[in-house]
């Protein structure tokens, strides 16, 4: 069950590589939303689907996946922003085929129970990310996907340390999960596992001041916003803090969780602040996304269960809304052909379908409630209060900020005299807004159905770390 | 579910407005609009008249989505529908031949659906939804005109200020949650029967929670968005930003008094912010020439006075306000609407007079009106500002500054009121403008409210006379000790506010037909046209650094990837001697990276 979901979407990458054409992409991917959202109505709650078969298992080291109410809930929309992709973003078929190649990826990371294949995955996805970058970027793409290299591989060295001494160091006898769980790291030995982790997990939030990387990345990667979604997918440090990290070595947590709580607030904060001044979609989203992933890593730090229900909600649904946003200026940039904004202005004029959907992209990305940004959002801040008032109340000041530089782009760009007449939506796009609009409300009114899969391990975290429900 | 409905209705014609309101003829989504806002008035009414209601659905884990009818929300309900209505009714005329009509009333019944949330909420998150909800529609209305850059502004201004106080609303919600562990009122209720936790953090949780209400009731200091949110259709402007939902923040205040009435020190903040409000825009008013925005200073300056009655304990003057001046607000904004109708688009005061003969039925809803707001004796203004000025010496948190205060600025709003009806229907012609009186369908909605501006403050009357809506509204209310003054103390108290609005508006009637003002008043009049220079201050002290801090950051957050290199010019060098390797460059990773593998499987092995 959930190997296929896994395969479907690689399979399908598979095929476009070979030069087979778009259209199939768009139908795997439209596959692979339909299975996954079957795995989710359907999930029975607790761990489901495990599936396990030896990799190395004289080093302990097994093909592990299963399907969780946390993975379970980002199985459906990472499925979902694919397919939002496949379906408007005006790309050749390779491009879209190492997109769904990183689909099966992600999908991979986020079900793998094995810390070992987990640590493939979280870099295999960097391939067929770097690939987009580099066949389709822009100008400087080379200076931006050196940076975005160097940064991964500035992580990935001291956590595939971490990774080894993480079962050596607990005397686990496999890089299972369970295993690794009840043998975690204890002592002064857990400060340091918990640190090689936690720089990997930090610049794949990102974290201030390790999100360099991310704004070149997007405003080098191709005008359709294809890859940006797929980047923005691949943020999965908060993921990662939470299923790994954290619960591997709880101690080392404990000594750095005022350090984290403070970065994460700050780039709440300051993601929002910059992206005020961002003259292009690209860095605004870009600047945005560093802002409601320090939120979203606020709820996971405060180690409380509100608060890490909220993280994960928001980081699961900003999936959708931040990489609706690329898609949607990738729609722009087909018609106007910039990425500015303000050049052109007045679009709802002429395109009164588009500027209601990015409104309700920008709404939800807001937080407004009703919408599927909110409750996230909301949660987090329950659960960060109590770790730590002034600190929540530091990170929650972008929730100003973040009203500030989405109306202005929103207006910049809709509102006011323009000149110029645009085509309205159109075609597959309409369902591009019928389908993320439906998301956005769905995940926005009916959260406690979203989260019911999550609410248990948020619990079984907090009581981990000694806090409870 | 019956309850739920009332929004859904709503709800329901923004929805259908929104999606298939072009391929309508006008008059048909004004139509449909008004008449789904009566269906959800008569079936408010009728749950209402049924002893309450209530509603519950699962939403965010331990947060239920949670609503309840009861004599309080039952009152704002009927006052949101009701009044909603009239202003519904009045805009198919008012915006009648517009390309957005549709759009307009997809939005307007949108804005009712979140404001009965936000009344019927029975936990502060569902408030929330309504509170941000409403503010939504509000920015979509202020900015309705979109092709106009400043109105486009007006907008954002608007939803960003609020924003702020909405972040005070937001933590107080985060106190109250770690200190009992519900957001539901109706359980907080009960969890604060008993002696206090933590009387100091709850005090703060208040203190956030009104700054919340500060935002959205634009009082000082965040007052600065409403007078700029004129900039959207008059209807608007009678509904959202008069009658409705202006008028949340006094809600909410009302609808937490269990939390505010043990908490005097934060009570004594609010009356004092309200009052000074209170005096803040009625002195802005005097030197506005815009017809609306007198109106609009106006507005911020009678919430000022809803606040100092929730302030000093008397939750349901605030309320009898709220009631009143939702009738002779609406009349005074709808009124300026037909003036503008009848002018073309005119609203600069000074092209105005002389309109009396004109506007043969409207100068008589703006007489009302304004008679109304100036607190003439018998009409609706007079009894809940009397309500008000008494309450300031009988309720726990008042004082005798407090009446000095409102009392002075009685005479101010007295003063004003008769500014804006002089300057608009007295005197001679100023403008060249050929004036033609509303239709039937702008001019019936405003003959209702002139009834009911009339007549709404015989909902209650001083003591001994009977009075209906304390008694109906103190179930829902904290239970406040006032005492009484003897028959004679307060019936000479109201003779003394009768005599100081008569004063004020004969006054302010002698005072602007004048030919040549004084220096002294044309000073302040300078001073008072740009409302103090508040707008200035707070762009040259904190919006302009704000955005120059992002700007500034933005160029620092550059610096910060060279910086990592550590070497600012290197990257560039760096970067070309790349671009050279860039055809072997894919090559070199999948080496690093079998490289990689192979390390670790050796690793593994080993």
């Amino acid at each position: 069950m959930v190997v296929l979901a896994i395969l479907l979407p690689l399979l399908f990458g598979a095929l476009l590589l070979l030069g087979l054409p778009r259209a199939l992409g768009v139908l795997g991917a439209g596959l692979s939303l339909l299975w996954n959202l079957y795995l989710f109505l359907t999930h029975p709650g607790g761990v489901a689907h495990a599936f396990q078969a030896p990799l190395l298992p004289g080093a302990g080291v097994y093909w592990a996946f299963a399907l969780d109410g946390l993975s379970a809930l980002f199985f459906l929309t990472i499925a979902l922003t694919v397919f939002l992709g496949a379906l408007v973003a005006r790309v050749e078929g390779r491009f879209l085929g190492l997109a769904l190649l990183m689909e099966g990826l992600l999908l991979g990371l986020f079900a793998a129970r094995d810390l070992l294949v987990f640590y493939l995955f979280f870099e295999a996805p960097l391939i067929p990310a770097l690939l987009m970058l580099l066949f389709y970027g822009g100008q400087n793409r080379v200076k931006a996907l050196y940076t975005f290299l160097l940064f991964t591989l500035a992580g990935s060295l001291p956590m595939l340390a971490a990774v080894l001494a993480a079962r050596a160091l607990g005397g686990s006898p496999s890089f299972l999960l369970e295993d690794l769980l009840a043998h975690p790291v204890g002592g002064s030995a857990a400060f340091w596992v918990f640190l090689g982790f936690a720089l990997a997990f930090a610049i794949k939030t990102p974290l201030f001041p390790l999100h360099a990387w991310l704004p070149p990345f997007h405003q080098e990667n191709h005008p359709s916003g294809l890859a940006d979604a797929l980047g923005t997918l691949y943020k999965v440090g908060v993921f990662a803090f939470f299923r790994f990290a954290i619960p591997l070595a709880p101690e080392g947590f404990a000594q750095t969780q005022g350090l984290l709580l403070f970065l994460a607030a700050l780039s709440a904060l300051y993601g929002a602040w910059v992206a005020f001044a961002a003259k292009d979609f690209k860095t605004l989203l870009a600047y945005a996304g560093v802002s409601h992933m320090g939120v979203a890593a606020l709820g996971v730090f405060s180690g409380t269960p509100e608060g890490a229900m909220g993280g994960l909600y928001l980081l699961a649904a900003s999936g959708v809304y931040t990489g609706g946003l690329f898609l949607l200026a990738g729609r722009l940039y087909e018609r106007v052909g910039t990425l500015e904004i303000g050049p052109y202005r007045g679009l709802a004029q002429s395109a009164p379908g588009m500027a209601a959907l990015a409104l309700f992209l920008f709404l939800a990305m807001v937080g407004l409630p009703g919408l599927s940004g909110f409750p996230g959002e909301f949660l987090t801040l329950l659960g960060a209060y109590k770790a730590s008032p002034w600190l929540a109340a530091l990170a929650f000041l972008s929730v100003i900020g973040s009203a500030a530089y989405a109306l202005t782009a929103f207006q910049k760009t809709f509102w006011e005299e323009g000149a110029r007449a645009v085509e309205d939506l159109k075609g597959s796009e309409w369902g591009f807004a019928l389908l993320s609009g439906a998301a956005l409300v769905l995940m926005g009114v009916f959260p406690g159905y979203f989260l019911q899969g999550l609410r248990p391990l948020a619990e079984a975290f907090a009581k981990l770390l000694g806090g409870g429900a | 579910m019956a309850l739920l409905g009332t929004i859904l209705l709503p709800l329901f014609g923004f929805a259908l407005l929104g999606l298939l309101g072009k391929r309508m003829n006008e008059p048909l989504p004004g139509v449909l609009a008004s008449g789904l806002v009566l269906a959800s008035f008569l079936l408010g009414a009728g749950l209402l008249l049924s002893g309450g209601a209530r509603f519950q659905a699962e939403w965010l884990p331990g947060i239920p989505f949670s609503l309840l009818l009861d004599s309080l929300s039952g009152f704002m309900l009927l006052i949101v529908t009701g009044v909603g209505l009239l202003i519904h009714v009045y805009a198919i005329g008012y915006m009648a031949g517009d390309p957005g009509y549709s759009r307009f009333f997809a939005y307007f019944n949108l804005f009712i659906a979140m404001m009965l949330t936000l009344v019927l909420a029975d936990s502060y998150p569902v408030m929330f939804i309504g509170w941000e909800g409403v503010g939504l529609a509000s920015f979509l209305l202020i900015g309705f005109w979109y092709k106009t850059p400043q109105y486009a502004d007006s907008a954002r201004k608007a939803f960003i200020v609020n924003r702020i106080g909405d972040l005070g609303f937001m933590l107080g919600m985060a106190i109250l949650w770690a200190l009992f562990g519900t957001l539901s009122i109706s359980e907080l209720k009960e969890a604060m029967e008993g002696p206090l936790r933590n009387p100091s953090l709850l005090a703060l949780a208040g203190l956030l929670l009104f700054l919340g209400a500060v935002g959205k009731s634009a009082q000082i200091p965040l007052m600065v968005w409403l007078p700029d949110a004129m900039a959207g259709p008059t209807p608007v402007s009678a509904l959202i930003h008069a009658a409705t939902m202006v008028t949340a923040g006094v809600y909410l205040i009302a609808r937490s008094s269990f939390l505010y009435s043990v908490l005097p020190d934060v009570s004594y903040t609010i009356a004092v912010v309200g009052l000074l409000t209170a005096a803040y825009g009625a002195l802005s008013a005097f030197g506005q020439t815009d017809i609306k925005k007198i109106v609009a200073y106006s507005t911020i300056s009678q919430l000022g006075y809803m606040f100092l009655a929730a302030g000093v304990g008397a939750y349901w003057v605030a309320l009898f306000h709220v009631f009143t001046h939702a009738f002779f607000k609406a009349l005074l904004f709808l009124a300026s609407g037909s003036v503008i109708h009848a002018l073309g688009g005119e609203q600069d005061v000074r092209k105005m007079g002389g309109l009396w003969k004109h506007l043969p039925k409207t100068r008589w809803h703006a007489l009302i009106g304004a008679l109304a707001l100036g607190g003439l004796p018998l009409l609706s203004g007079f009894w809940s500002k009397d309500a008000i000025l008494t309450a300031t010496l009988t309720y726990p948190f008042g004082g005798v500054g407090f009446y000095v205060g409102a009392l002075l600025v009685a005479v101010l709003t007295a003063m004003y009121a008769m500014r804006w009806f002089v300057l608009v229907f007295l005197g001679e012609e100023r403008g060249h403008h050929h004036p033609h009186e509303a239709p039937p369908v702008m001019l019936w909605p405003n003959h209702l409210l002139a009834l009911g501006s009339v007549l709404a403050g015989y909902l209650a009357l001083p003591h001994p006379l009977p009075n209906l809506l304390e008694p109906f509204l103190k179930p829902a209310l904290a239970e406040v000790e006032a005492h009484h003054l003897s028959l004679g103390a307060e019936w000479a108290l109201i003779a003394l506010s009768g005599a100081v609005a008569l004063l004020g508006l004969w006054g302010g009637y002698v005072f602007f037909q004048r030919k040549a003002l004084p220096a002294w008043y044309l000073a302040f009049e300078a001073a008072s046209r740009e409302a103090f220079y508040v707008d200035q201050m707070y762009n040259a002290l904190v919006v302009n650094p704000l955005k120059a801090l992002a700007e500034a950051l933005f160029y620092g957050d550059r610096g910060l990837l060279g910086g990592y290199f550590g070497l600012g010019g290197g990257v560039r060098n760096l970067g070309q001697a790349l671009a050279r390797l860039q055809t072997g460059y894919l090559r070199l990773y999948a080496l690093l990276f079998v490289l990689g593998a192979l390390l670790l499987l050796g690793v593994m092995r080993w």
